[in-house]
């Protein structure tokens, strides 16, 4: 059976009048994997995500499971699953009527209502329930039909630790069975437990698609150094052009600068007190891909 | 469209508004029936019942669409929905479908209450000017199920052009309480125009009256068959423009 990506983005481009939101966005989703949609507010994640769905003006191509979504046609959503922004709650309903509404199965609602300890609650309306509670609901409404693609953005939200820890394991065992996932999470340090591979976006444009254990490589090729004269050491390194991005008390380099670096702060007498190698911190190596991008 | 369908009539019968919209009917045409007159006219109007009905009509319509957008599961319905088209128009059916369920309650709640209440006073198969009383009141609710029809489609387009669903309920009681004296003071102080002016969609209303007494064409300056062809020509216009806006909001 030829292997389908279970979602495909071609050169897509989405615009809101003739503003462009994103521009030329190009990756996949493979069956199982889970890709972590990383960005500053308002880089386009929530964008990509509901272009995804067919709820955007775009141009390009949009593929899921090998049919083509376009903004007048959803049929390739037919297997998807999603939570934008807020779940999608009807407040007069009960959480098992929520769910009826769009289950197939019951037996796969009674499973998700078990995974996710909401038995509880389920009869009650939903317009009483907690952030929380409406989070968890809202993932189950996503995981509903044993979807191909799910796509969830920012689903810790609100989530207290014993529920986040039941949802990653709730992603991880769809995506062992098969189900792709597309997830947005400013909290790196848990998208970092369950995703394969990393798309970081910026400013409507894809910088980096790598997988996670090649994008905790760059890391290694960066150095963390602090010398008696930072200031100076600043100032030396834009002179002569070596890229690093810095803070108050450490400056950041890439590895390959490191005998250059260090014969110029032996030239101009400033100590190197410590040169160690980046240790692999998600929201460190995010945080300088994007500096370095602005410049 | 039939999955959705089932969808719209699963939550318009748990949403509350649905319950509300019939609780004012009854509360309003049993106050009229207690405290008012008991007419012929009263009768075949049903207690008021032409007037609240598309009222209610246009709230209803309007909360069931803004309701999606303050619940953000219009986002859900629409990648889940193959097309906007289905979304909307299962929309429009059911609450076609709830607009004549409350002509319906309309009709049954006028007998009941008259032949409880005011017994021997009216002969319902009597006949007064070619028409007996039975006859006029189908009559006149079968105008106001032709007005909710216009209805539906003006609280769809405006529900779509404006957002608020507050904006649009006050339309729908200034459209109710003073469409028809703001048309009939349109037409006289513009009488040389009035054969373009008959025509405004404000003047649509007399079509809940006029069909059983068609004296009211001296006020509307249309005819009855006129008044259900141009009813029902901007119910369509205003169904196809709220659904281009519809079509194009972006979530």
């Amino acid at each position: 059976m030829k292997n389908i990506n279970a979602l495909q983005l071609d050169n897509v481009s989405t615009f809101v009048g003739k503003t462009v939101l994103v521009k030329n966005a190009t990756f996949e989703v493979k069956p199982g994997e889970i890709i972590g949609l990383i960005g500053p507010n308002g880089a386009g994640k929530t964008t990509i995500m509901k272009t995804i769905l067919g709820l955007m003006k775009f141009k390009g191509k949009v593929v899921v499971n090998g049919r083509e979504v376009s903004e007048n046609d959803h049929q390739a959503l037919d297997k998807a699953g999603a939570l934008i922004e807020h779940p999608a709650i009807y407040p007069f309903l009960t959480g098992k009527q929520n769910l009826t509404l769009y289950a197939h199965d019951q037996k796969d609602m009674v499973s998700l209502i078990s995974d996710l300890q909401m038995s509880s609650y389920i009869n009650n309306k939903a317009k009483g329930y907690s952030l929380g509670m409406k989070q968890k609901l809202g993932i189950a409404i996503a995981l509903l039909n044993q979807p191909q693609i799910v796509i969830l953005d920012e689903p810790m939200n609100g989530l207290d630790i014993e529920s986040t820890i039941r949802v990653r394991k709730l992603i991880k065992r769809y995506s062992d069975q098969g189900t792709a996932f597309l997830i947005s999470s400013h909290i790196l340090s848990e998208l970092q437990k369950v995703m394969t591979r990393v798309v970081l976006i910026s400013r409507g444009q894809i910088i980096l698609n790598k997988e996670v254990a090649e994008f905790e490589k760059i890391s290694h090729q960066k150095y963390h150094l602090t010398t008696d004269n930072n200031k100076l050491a600043k100032k030396i390194f834009a002179a002569y052009q070596i890229t690093f991005t810095a803070n108050e008390n450490y400056l950041i380099v890439s590895q390959k600068d490191i005998y250059k670096i260090q014969d110029l702060l032996f030239k101009e007498g400033i100590h190197l007190k410590e040169m160690l190698p980046l240790e692999a911190n998600l929201e460190q190596i995010v945080v300088d891909i994007l500096a370095e991008k602005r410049g | 469209m039939n999955t959705n369908f089932k969808r719209e009539i699963y939550k318009f019968s748990h949403e509350n508004i649905a319950l509300y919209g019939l609780i004012v009917l009854i509360v309003t045409m049993t106050y009229n029936f207690f405290t008012k007159p008991i007419t012929r006219q009263s009768l075949s109007y049903g207690f008021g019942t032409i007037e609240w009905i598309p009222l209610i009509v246009i709230t209803v319509a309007s909360a069931v669409f803004s309701m999606e957008y303050k619940n953000n599961t219009i986002i859900m319905l629409e990648y889940k929905t193959s097309s906007k088209y289905q979304i909307y128009f299962a929309k429009f059916w059911v609450v076609l479908i709830y607009s004549f369920f409350l002509t319906v309650i309309a009709f049954l709640l006028t007998l009941i209450l008259s032949m409880f209440f005011n017994a021997a006073r009216y002969d319902w198969l009597v006949n007064k000017n070619g028409n007996n009383l039975l006859n006029d009141l189908l009559i006149n609710l079968a105008g106001a199920l032709i007005y909710s029809f216009f209805s539906i489609g003006l609280s769809f387009m405006l529900i779509m052009l404006v957002k608020n669903n507050a904006v649009v309920v006050c339309f729908g009681i200034v459209l109710a309480f003073f469409g028809a004296s703001f048309s009939r003071g349109l037409m006289q102080s513009f009488p040389n125009f009035i054969g373009t002016i008959k025509w405004n969609f404000l003047n649509m209303i007399f079509i809940s009256q006029q069909l059983s007494n068609p004296s009211l064409s001296l006020k509307s300056n249309l005819s009855s068959v006129e008044l259900i062809i141009a009813n029902i020509v901007y119910g369509i216009i205003f169904v196809v423009w709220g659904y281009y806006l519809f079509k194009h909001r972006r979530v």
